[in-house]
């Protein structure tokens, strides 16, 4: 096919195009129609509460950690430690959790 | 904005289940998918069949989309191995029966199906599939032209363009054409080889 010359286009294509295709029937839309609404789930929406409690958690562990006698400054080194890298991580964490529910919705 | 520009929107509504944009998809596609799994299978009924087939398979697969080739192209994928499948049932090779003209037919009674006409069936799927994957307005500037036998002014008339910006269309349109035909024979050639 790759000496097919533009002259040739309007023959190749009358030939692919000889018969009239018939449109899909009802029955069938709505099959395709049925199936893709038992697939369909509503967004589920981000759970902020889980998010909101874990970061409270997260800046009261840290008080606690402060707030603790200079012997355990291990642990506020820690609490400092973990809360920032939650900071850091958490929206790109979401960003995943959000782009694989969206792709398993069809699934 | 185009068919394909609209695609990755569509695509996304798609995958969500979206049933509007489902039935977009069977409005735009249905009849083209219906042709390219004539060419397939050889008859009305075989093309019945694979249309629907491959539409309940992609509402299955369409996480699997990634938009790396147009919606149609990857829709035809899904129908060229549903026709594969129904003719395994039906027990028989890629004929395309209906398609064969009365002297086919009498060679058919006196010896098996030249491996020309299986060839000649499949070049009319791979031009359905190339014509389907290109932009609308290149869709339609081809058959106008070519199918329908207009000339430039009914083409710029039909897209609601200059003379000028319909002769561009056009031009650009056969290289696009031309480029998917190509890039179908090495795909065929790479997988029978």
């Amino acid at each position: 096919m790759s000496a097919v010359l533009d002259e040739n286009l309007g023959r190749i294509l009358k030939s692919a195009l000889a018969f009239e295709a018939p449109p899909l029937r009802d029955e069938q839309m709505w099959q395709v129609l049925r199936e893709a609404a038992a697939r369909r789930r509503p967004a589920d929406p981000l759970p902020l509460w889980i998010i909101a409690a874990l970061a409270a958690g997260l800046v009261a562990f840290t008080l606690v950690a402060w707030s603790l006698p200079h012997p355990l400054a291990v642990l506020k080194i820690a609490a400092g430690t973990v809360l920032l890298a939650n900071l850091g991580l958490s929206p790109l964490a979401a960003l995943v959790i959000v782009r694989n529910r969206r792709w398993s919705y069809a699934n | 904005m185009s068919l394909l520009s609209a695609e990755p929107e569509l695509a996304g509504r798609l995958a969500q289940g979206d049933p509007s944009a489902w039935k977009e998809l069977c409005e735009t596609y249905g009849r083209a998918l219906y042709l390219y799994a004539y060419h397939r299978t050889g008859d009305a009924s075989g093309a019945e069949d694979v249309r629907q087939e491959t539409l309940l398979a992609a509402v299955e697969g369409i996480a699997g989309y990634r938009g790396e080739a147009p919606l149609f192209a990857w829709l035809c994928g899904i129908a060229r191995r549903k026709a594969a499948d129904e003719l395994r049932r039906r027990g028989r090779q890629d004929l395309p029966l209906e398609t064969a003209d009365q002297e086919t037919w009498q060679r058919l009674e006196r010896e098996p199906l030249p491996d020309e006409l299986v060839e000649r069936a499949q070049t009319r799927a791979a031009v359905v599939e190339a014509l389907w994957s290109l932009p609308e307005d290149y869709r339609e500037a081809l058959l106008g032209r070519y199918v329908r036998g207009e000339g430039v002014p009914e083409i710029a008339a039909r897209l609601g363009r200059s003379y000028k910006a319909a002769e561009s269309v056009l031009s650009r349109a056969r290289e696009a054409l031309l480029r998917n035909l190509n890039k179908e024979e090495s795909r065929r050639e790479r997988r029978s080889g």
